[in-house]
């Protein structure tokens, strides 16, 4: 069962928006092990970051001011092998329902 | 009425545990979730997998009246655990009588008004997309890949998605007194997920399935066309997404949901733990002595 949960990675978070930076997360068994991170498509560049763990693969991306909505494929180089993720990180426009924030009446607990 | 809960254990152990701040927090919610809806329902009610059923029942002790582990008919069957969403289908379809189904992740702190109660359907809230901003409803990719590699859909979809509707159904709680209207629309969303034909629109679509087409649109559609020709009322426990997550409408109507990032949040993590520790401490010890046996999974605090 263990290596059955080693892919597909949670990906988190699935979206950013046009002129931010986001810290995207990978997290799967050995992800840290990759040695290459990117996405595909013009206007969004990400910049892995060192020594976030086991088990965590972590970049800030940087979303280009006017780059193309819509999904991009995740590539990691892992083993030596180039494994994509298909339509897993989608850049977006204005502002709208997102990633829920702190959900919906977390004050509450 | 009864309130009834769902837990397939395997999407959550491969993939979806990661969205929890920790195993700790899961467990947590879990059970103020239960408890706290348990002050207004005649019965409270769990469909889960076997797994799911000895953590939830035989661990946390959760006061579950009927425990149904019809959910382990998709680990035999080998269902793809992407689609979490069968899961909560499955317990949807099930149901003969007036219910509302709990997420998880709800804690209903009020009992739900009378209007819902009575409803033939009821749901959390309606929700409306934007065509030019798919990131959540992803209608035209999903229906690009349906078209172009000869999958299915039934009609009441290729109806909705023909009109170019663009409402949803909030299923942080749904459910009412229609129960074979819900069992029809969740046995059909199942055929989606299963039929031969849509398993290569599947592949495509990749990695991040479209549970909450399948869940929240559909049900949208099936409202849409009705039942026998009439249509389906529906009452909604908040009237739009905006209203949802105004604090102080949440705090009216006594509603928590921990959607999306709110699952990760360190803040909401330690007050779910001190919030369980005060008001359910018999709970909060069963919780702390199934965390302990999963070593370092069950702590998320290492992070």
């Amino acid at each position: 069962m263990g290596r059955e949960a080693d892919w597909p990675p949670t990906i988190f978070p699935s979206q950013g928006r046009r002129g931010s930076v986001v810290r995207l997360v990978l997290i799967a068994d050995r992800i840290e092990e990759a040695t290459d991170f990117a996405l595909s498509g013009p206007g969004a560049t990400v910049w892995r970051i060192a020594g976030t763990g086991q088990g965590r693969l972590e970049g800030m991306v940087a979303i280009e001011g006017d780059a193309p909505l819509g999904w991009r494929d995740i590539e990691v180089v892992l083993n030596g092998r180039l494994r994509r993720l298909p339509r897993a990180f989608e850049v977006v426009g204005p502002a709208g329902y997102g990633g829920g924030g702190l959900g919906i009446g977390s004050h509450l607990i | 009425m009864r309130a009834v809960w769902s837990f397939w254990s395997r999407p959550h152990r491969l993939y979806y545990h990661r969205l929890w701040r920790s195993e700790r927090a899961h467990l947590l919610c879990w059970a103020l979730s239960v408890a706290e809806a348990a002050r207004h329902f005649e019965e409270v009610c769990l469909v889960a997998d076997e797994a799911g059923a000895e953590l939830l029942t035989g661990r946390l002790g959760l006061p579950f009246a009927q425990v149904s582990t019809e959910l382990e008919a998709l680990n035999r069957e080998g269902a793809d655990p992407l689609w979490w969403v069968l899961g909560k289908l499955t317990a949807y379809a099930a149901q003969k009588a007036p219910f509302v189904h709990l997420d998880a992740d709800v804690i209903l702190w009020k009992p739900l008004p009378a209007r819902l109660l009575y409803a033939p359907v009821l749901a959390q809230n309606p929700e409306h997309f934007d065509f030019e901003d798919q990131s959540l409803y992803r209608i035209d990719a999903f229906m690009r890949a349906i078209g172009d590699l000869g999958g299915w859909l039934p009609p009441a979809w290729r109806r909705y998605a023909a009109t170019r509707g663009r409402a949803a159904a909030c299923c942080g709680i749904l459910g009412g007194a229609d129960a074979g209207f819900i069992s029809r629309y969740a046995r059909s969303a199942i055929d989606i997920i299963g039929d031969p034909r849509n398993q290569a629109a599947w592949e495509r679509i990749g990695a991040v399935r479209d549970n909450i087409l399948v869940e929240q649109y559909f049900l949208a559609a099936c409202l849409d066309a009705g039942a026998s020709g009439r249509p389906v009322r529906v009452e909604y426990l908040f009237p739009s997404s905006t209203d949802a997550f105004d604090p102080q409408q949440a705090e009216r109507t006594g509603f928590t949901h921990l959607i999306g990032e709110a699952k990760a949040d360190a803040g909401i993590a330690d007050r779910l733990e001190s919030r369980v520790k005060a008001t359910h401490p018999e709970l909060y010890e069963r919780c702390m002595a199934a965390v302990g046996t999963m070593g370092g999974k069950g702590d998320g605090r290492e992070d």
